[in-house]
Formats: C-alpha cells, structure tokens, sequence
C-alpha cells in the first residue's frame, strides 16, 4: 500500500479485509482457548469459519481472474459455499454431541471433562 | 431473558445503522470505505462481546450479529448471494441452532464458571501479540499483486450456478452427502437411547 | 635319518602327546600313577632319542637345514607364520633339555611316591618339557613368545603342585607375575619390530636390523624393552624375587625348572637374538649400549645373589641364589663386546662372551641340576630343608655326599672340572673386553665358592645336628640314585669341549659361535691368559678355604656366628635378602594400592553411579515430572499448540513474513 495514510484508510484494498479477518479469526480462537462452555466452544469455532471465509470472499473481488483458480473471478466465492455448508453440518453434529455430553456429565464444563488425564 | 431498555436501544441503534449503511452504499461515491468500517467495527465489537459476556443467551445472539455484519461486508464486496446465503444459513438457522443447544442443555441464565484469570492471559498474550500480530505484519508488510481492481461480477447467482454444474460439480454432490451424513448423525446421536 | 630331519619338529610332539594323554587320564582316575610315568618318560624319552639324532646331523652335516614352518595368519597382506629351525644352538639345547627332563623324571619315581596328586605332576612336567622344546625350536618371534608363556604356565603349575600349602600357591603367584612384568616388556619389544620390520622371523628380523632399517634410537629401546623379557624369566635384578620363592615347589622340579631349563631360557633368547643386540649401536645414554645394560644388570645380580646366599639357612634357599647369581654371570659374558670404530664413531660391535656365556649355560644345567636333585636327596632323607639342622650326613648318605662334592667344587671352579673351564671363559671373555665388571665377577666367584663349600660342609661335614635317630634317615633308592651319577658325569667331563687343549674340531666354540654380522666372529682365542688363570685359582681357594676355615674344620678358626655379630649390618642385610623384597611390598601396598582404590572409587561412584545410574535416574526423574502437563483438558493442549505455532512462525517465518507476495 503506498500513498499517505488518510488515503490508505480511504481508498479499501484487500489488506483492510484481511485485517479484519486475522482479528476475527484470532478472536475466534481466544474463545475456542478460554471458554469453558462447551456451547461456547462452539459458537467460537464458527467465528474461525467465518473468518476464513470473509477472506476467501475479498480475494475473490480483488485478484486476477486469471489468476484465480478453475472458477475464475468467483473461485473464492465458491470456496466459501462450500465452507458455509460444511459449517452449517459441523455446527448440527457438534451440538448433537454436546447434548450427550451434557446427559452423561451432567455439565457443560469442558474443565470436568479429563478422563484423559496421567 | 428480558430485553431491557438499554438492550432495546443498543439493538435498535444498531439496525439502523445497518440500514443507512445498505442506503449509502447506493448513494454515496464513499459509501464503501463507510459501510466497510462500520460493518467491520461492530462485527468485531459483537464477537469480542461474544465471546466475554457471561450470559450464554446473550452471548448467542451477538454471534447473530456477527453474523449479520458479515453478510453486509459480503454485499459491500459484491458477493451478494453469498451475503444471502450467509445470513439465511448463519443467522437464521445455525443461530437459532445455538440457542436451541443452551435450551435444551439449560445454560440460559445461568452464571457461567470461567478459567483462572492466569490461563486466560496466557491465552490472551499468545493469540493477540502472538498470532494476530504476527498475521498482521504478514498481511499488512507486503504489497499484494493482484493486479487492478477488476470489473465486479454482475450476474452472480447465474454464474455460481453455473459453476456448481461444470467444474465444481463433484463438491457439490459431496456436499449434499455431507449434509445427509450430518443429518442423520445429528439424528442418531442425539435422541433418546431405544428404551 | 630322513624321517628324523623331515619330521624335526616332532621332537616338541612327544612331550605334548603324553601331557594330553595324562591329562585325559587324570581327569578319570586322579591317582592313576603308573600311567602317567609311563606315559611321561616315553614321550620324554622319545624327544630325547630325537634330540641326539638331530644333534647328530648338525654335527655331521651342517649344510642340510632342518627347519620349516606355515602359515598360520594372515590379515590383508600381512602373513604370520609359525615356523621352526634347528641350527646349533637349539640342537645342543635340545638335548640339555631332553636329557635333564628324562632324569628328574626318572628321579621323581621315587621322589614323589608318597605325593598326592602325581598324574597331575607328570602331567605339568611333560607339559613343560613340550613348552621349553618349542621354546628352543622357534624360528620366529611368535614362538618364541609362545614358548615362553607357556614354560611360566607350566612354571606356575608345577610350583603350586602342593595346593595343600597356601605358600605354594603364594610362590607361584608371585613367579607368574613377576615373569609377567618382564614379558610385558618383551611383548612390547616384539611389537616394536614387527612394526618397523612387518615380519616376525627371525632372518627376516635379523637381515632387516643388519640392513640398517630400523632407525638407531628405535631399535635401541627394542632391544632394551627384548632384555625385559630374560630380566624376568632368568631372574635378573630386579625381577629375580621370584626364583627363591619358587623352592616351594617340589625338588626336582626345581632341578629342571629353576636350575636347569626355564631359566636358561632367557640366556638363551639373549643368543638367538645378539644379531638385534650386537646392532643396537645407538647409546641409551652417554657410551652406554644396550649390551652394556645387559651386562651391568648381569654384574649387580651375580653379586647380590650370592651376597644373600652367603647367610642362607635354608638348603634350596642357597642353591636358588646361587641360580640367580649363574645366571647374571651368563648374562654379563653375553654383555661383553668389541666396538668397532671407524672415523671416531661406533659402526658395530663384536660379540666377545658368546660362546663363554653358552658353555657356561650348557655346564651349569649339569651341575646345577646336579646339586639340586642331591638336596632333594637330604630333603627326602631328613625331612627338613634348614641347614642348622643338617650335618654329617656322608655317613649316611654317601652316594649323594660324592656327588654334591663334585657339584660343589665344578661350580667354586676347582681345577679341571667343567665349571672351572666354564668360568675361566667368562672370566677370559670379560678381561678381553677390558671391561671393569670383570673384578666384581672375580669377587662374586669368591662369594660362589665360599657359599657352596659352606653348604657342603653344613650338611655332610661334621656332626649331625638333628632329631631324627639314624634308623629314621632314609637314605635314597636307586631311582634317586642313578640321576645324581649319571649327571655326576657331564658335571665333570662337559668342561673338556672348552678347553685351550681341546682339538679344533671338538672344541665347543667351533660348533657354537656367534656368526651374524659383518665384521666377523671374534676369534678363536688359544693359549692361557696367565692373569685369567691366576684370577681363577685363587679365587677358587681364597673362597673354599674360607669356607673349610669357618664350617669344614673339626674346629672351626673363624666361628661363624661371631663373624655375623660383629658385620651385624651387612649379615642382616644380606639374611633380609638386601630388602627388595620388602620394597616390593611397600610398592605394590602402597603405590598399587592406592591407585587401585582410586580408580576403584571412580569407576562405582563417578562412572556407575553418576554415568550410569544417573542418567537412568534422570530420565525416571524427567518423565515423571513431564507426565503431569497431560491434563486431559483440551483446552490446555490447544494452548499449547498455539504456543508452538507462534514460536514455530517466529523461528521459520520471521524474514518472509514481510516480503512482497
């Protein structure tokens, strides 16, 4: 990005979009780290998605068609059908188990959760 | 859970500000830095809160907002059946998904248990000044070549269609099996064991 | 006589076939006595008929070789053999040895009749005589050294033979060990050659030293570190601690060991390899050549030995020394040299005491075995070995009174008996030498005399000082008997191959001479040395007169004890055998001791206990520490990925990450 600052700010590139998506994806994983809600966890690993796809979708507007891959200007968006899709089943099954989680433990406590342990 | 006045007010602020943001978007030649910074401002407001706020019900409904920001950044980058799909799917159902899951588990309301405050400065060190800064520096350092902002796709929908029946015809019905596995995993898992 | 000089190494064979066969037998039937002397002197006998066959064909045809050999190693391109050779010096060998052997073991019949144990004993001497012969036969360097161990193993058995008493077994420790330490040189001497020569024959060793390629200073600490090996096996200062405390043993097999045979060998690998010596021209220090060390440490030993023989109590103990002391006259002749100088610097050297070392090796296995066998004769008729408890035995022991005399005056040197030649070419090798050892071996011929008359007299002269009534000597059988005469005979006639009389071709230097290099053997020498002869003469009755003064008269002139009172010092040095023995003590309790705790402490506490056990400990102590980060929560183990993929970025990614996409 060259020019002064205002004019970086102004004019919208895809570095802005990416930003954006580092900081949701890292958000994203704070919460996957630091949320001791199972549901939580959860509704986190959907921000990461999210995140990824936010960043399929600026490359598709910004890069070469030719570069791009086999769908041309719109590979990225194609991508990011199929991330939403794959979401949307990961998010059903996810819950689906946290739900038998919650009938045996009896909590959603990810911390209770260390059958695991030494 | 009550949606008190302080909730009506921020809720409703911010719809509105949604709306002038798809207005501007039309009218104003600046409209797209405006719309951009606004989306991404409250989008990634609502998902810090997300992820603080104790309340799982709360906590439920800013991840639709996050949501719905992300279908206005989608359109702001012209990929507007994607902008629909996002927020049919992410907010109008894998949302509600969510908080169907706090039902039925009864989280609503409750006061969650949190980590010790030190594992979540760990935590909060390694992912910001780790992770994040160093994605910005890799993202921000270079110059990308891309070549010229090239001319918008008009016709979205039909080109996506056509996509999804020449070169991406095998992920689609890959797709649609994953979708069936999921739906019957969900299924199968999740109801009462056959007394 | 083709059989005999196609098949020369057969000779060894019979000793070693009856050693097994005893050996075999023994292990069935522990008493089986018969067989085992039946089997012992065939074989003995066998290799003694041999022996004089092939002396016979060096003496009747010179030209014909009579050695072979294979190939026992090779690795690369580098061959060891095994090979054998008889030339005149192992062929006389030979027979010493073979005849000596068959008449200790005649002896032993009788010896050892009432011993447990005796397969055991023919065993180990059939055993030894196998080892000796090989040891005299080897052509090679690698043979030799075999032989050489193997005559310390059979050494060793035959020593601690009596296993009932915990000295025996002491002695023989201290005879294998001692030995080791000058092997251990020896060993090191060989390596050095077969290094710098690649071969271990002794031509090819000989021709490559003459040829000048080995360099001087290597080849002087060869030499010196070879000597290391006779230093230890003939008993020379300072590894001849071993030799007196060897008399443990049973008494003839000091005779053919210890007197005769075992410790001749070193004279005699000293020898077979003066081509190395006499080459050794580069001075260890000042003008002081390898031969030099050789006869200096001949000197000290002849004279300290028969310092300690002269107090002596015990009858073996006397006969021992007077071994050691034999021997260090041997290895002072074969000291001697003539330097050959040209333009001021010393080219080579011609050995001057050759033959005068040999002769007296061949007389003194005679006598000396001679001398032995009789004190084992006194032993067996008195059960006791202290000379104060001895005395006019002639009476009751005559056969062996005549015999020991005539042992006793050939090694004091009287007139006309072998050992007087024999000496007298000593004697006569060291003045032509114009060497200054000659006086101190005049002086320690003096001690010889005075020390065997001394036993002569303590034990057969005067009255008897014993507890055992007349009826309980037992006076020797004839299987006792008939060695002492037999050997009574060489004792007296060997001397006349020596003499300045003896007609060329009889006389011993024409068949054994020194003939390598290349300036020739040192000359015939005829006629009297009238300084020699005087020397000899008087030394001969300077100390036998002393002797008969002080033991012999029926009224001692000089009483003994009243001489030690007032030489107190010296008598006491010299019963305390000078102390060396008790400085080994302290050298090897204190110095070995020590360093043997220390390193015993290194290797359980440092090397085991940290190297080993610590590291085992560590790992224990590692893993049990690291198994608690396995908390079983997720949330932990994603930390730490996301740990490990920042540092991993950081690590691998720093420099790319702003570079231009």
């Amino acid at each position: 990005m060259n020019g002064t600052l205002t004019q970086q700010m102004v004019h919208i590139s895809v570095q802005h979009y990416l930003v954006v998506a580092a900081i949701l994806f890292c958000i994203g994983l704070y919460g996957v780290t630091a949320s001791r809600n199972l549901i939580k966890v959860l509704m986190s690993i959907e921000l990461l998605l999210n995140a990824v796809n936010l960043n399929f979708i600026a490359f598709s507007k910004y890069i070469n068609p030719e570069a791009a891959g086999a769908g041309g200007a719109l590979t990225g968006q194609m991508v990011a059908i199929f991330v939403i899709t794959v979401a949307a089943a990961e998010a059903g099954v996810g819950l689906a188990i946290a739900l038998n989680v919650f009938k045996h433990f009896k909590t959603m406590d990810i911390d209770k959760l260390h059958l695991m342990k030494w | 859970m009550t949606l008190r006045f302080a909730d009506k007010l921020v809720f409703g602020l911010l719809f509105s500000a949604a709306f002038l943001l798809l207005i501007s978007i039309l009218l104003f030649n600046h409209g797209e830095t405006v719309a951009f910074y606004v989306l991404s401002i409250t989008m990634i407001s609502a998902a810090m809160g997300m992820v603080v706020v104790r309340d799982i019900i709360r906590s439920a409904f800013l991840l639709a907002l996050t949501f719905l920001c992300m279908g206005g950044l989608y359109v702001v980058l012209n990929a507007t059946f994607l902008a629909a799909a996002q927020i049919l799917i992410y907010a109008g159902a894998v949302a509600i998904l969510f908080v169907f899951g706090v039902m039925l588990t009864h989280q609503g309301g409750v006061d969650l248990p949190e980590h010790t405050f030190e594992f979540k400065l760990m935590t909060l060190i390694f992912v910001v000044c780790g992770l994040l800064l160093l994605l910005v520096r890799a993202v921000w350092g270079g110059m990308w070549r891309l070549g010229a902002d090239p001319m918008p796709v008009e016709n979205n929908i039909s080109k996506i269609g056509e996509l999804f029946f020449s070169t991406y015809l095998l992920p689609f019905e890959i797709a649609s099996v994953i979708l069936l596995m999921a739906l019957m995993g969900a299924i199968l898992i999740a109801r009462k064991e056959p007394a | 006589m083709e059989l005999i000089s196609q098949n020369a190494w057969l000779v060894a064979l019979f000793p070693l076939l009856a050693a097994l066969f005893i050996f075999l037998g023994a292990a069935f039937n522990r008493e089986a006595n018969k067989m085992a002397i039946t089997l012992s002197l065939l074989g003995t006998g066998f290799s003694f008929v041999w022996a004089l066959a092939l002396l016979a064909l060096r003496l009747t045809q010179p030209e014909r070789l009579l050695s072979g050999g294979f190939r026992w190693l090779s690795v690369g391109t580098q061959n060891i053999e095994v090979s054998w050779a008889i030339d005149n010096l192992s062929s006389m060998m030979l027979v010493v040895v073979t005849f000596v052997s068959l008449l200790v073991q005649i002896y032993s019949t009788e010896y050892m009749a009432h011993d447990k144990g005796v397969p055991r004993y023919y065993g180990a001497l059939s055993l030894f005589t196998f080892s000796m012969l090989l040891l005299v036969l080897a052509d090679n360097l690698m043979v030799l050294y075999a032989g050489w161990e193997l005559v310390g193993v059979s050494s060793y058995l035959l020593i601690g033979f009596y296993t009932a008493k915990p000295e025996a077994g002491i002695a023989a420790k201290k005879a294998f060990i001692v030995n080791r330490i000058g092997d251990f040189g020896f060993l090191i001497g060989i390596m050095i050659l077969f290094y710098m020569t690649r071969s271990l024959g002794f031509v090819e060793v000989s021709e490559a030293v003459i040829a000048g390629k080995i360099p001087g200073v290597t080849l002087a600490i060869a030499a010196l570190l070879l000597f290391f090996g006779p230093m230890g096996k003939s008993a020379q200062f300072p590894l001849h601690v071993w030799l007196p405390d060897a008399m443990e043993g049973p008494t003839p097999v000091s005779a053919l060991i210890h007197a005769a045979t075992m410790v001749a060998a070193g004279v005699y690998m000293v020898a077979k390899l003066m081509p190395i010596f006499a080459a050794a021209t580069t001075p260890l220090f000042g003008n002081f050549l390898v031969l030099d060390f050789i006869a200096v440490i001949g000197g000290i030993t002849a004279i300290l030995a028969a310092a300690i023989a002269v107090t002596q109590m015990d009858i073996k103990r006397v006969l021992a020394y007077s071994t050691v002391s034999q021997l260090g006259f041997m290895m002072m002749a074969l000291g001697m040299y003539q330097p050959v100088i040209e333009n001021n610097v010393l080219v080579a050297v011609v050995p001057l005491g050759y033959t005068a070392g040999i002769f007296h090796l061949f007389t003194h296995a005679f006598f000396k075995a001679m001398l032995f066998l009789c004190s084992g004769a006194v032993i067996h008729a008195v059960h006791t070995n202290d000379m104060a408890q001895m005395g006019g035995l002639r009476k009751f022991l005559p056969v062996t009174a005549w015999t020991c005399l005539i042992g006793t005056a050939s090694i004091s040197g009287f007139p006309f008996l072998a050992g007087f030649w024999s000496k007298d070419e000593l004697l006569l090798s060291m003045w032509e030498a114009h060497s200054p050892l000659f006086w101190l071996a005049a002086i320690a011929a003096v001690l010889t005399a005075f020390y065997m008359f001394r036993l002569y007299f303590m034990t057969f002269a005067g009255e008897y000082r014993g507890s055992l009534t007349p009826a309980e000597i037992h006076a020797p059988g004839w299987a006792m008997r008939l060695p002492l005469i037999i050997l009574a005979v060489p004792s007296v006639l060997a001397g006349f191959l020596g003499t300045p009389f003896t007609p060329e071709n009889w006389h011993f230097q024409h068949f054994i001479h020194y003939s390598g290099g290349q300036h020739g053997s040192a000359a015939h020498h005829a006629g009297f040395n009238m300084v020699v002869l005087g020397v000899s003469l008087t030394v001969f009755f300077v100390g036998a007169g002393l002797a008969w003064a002080m033991y012999g008269a029926a009224k001692p002139m000089i009483d003994p004890k009243a001489l030690a009172t007032k030489l107190k010092p010296l008598h006491a040095a010299s019963f305390n055998r000078f102390y060396i023995d008790d400085a080994y003590d302290f050298i090897v309790r204190v110095l070995v001791m020590s360093v043997a705790k220390i390193a015993y402490f290194i290797d359980k506490y440092i090397l085991d206990g940290m190297l080993v056990n610590g590291l085992g400990l560590f790992t224990i102590a590692g893993s049990e520490t690291l198994r608690y980060s396995q908390s079983g929560r997720i949330q932990h183990y994603l930390l730490f990925v996301i740990m490990m993929l920042v540092a991993l970025i950081l690590l691998f990614f720093w420099a790319p990450l702003g570079q231009v996409i």
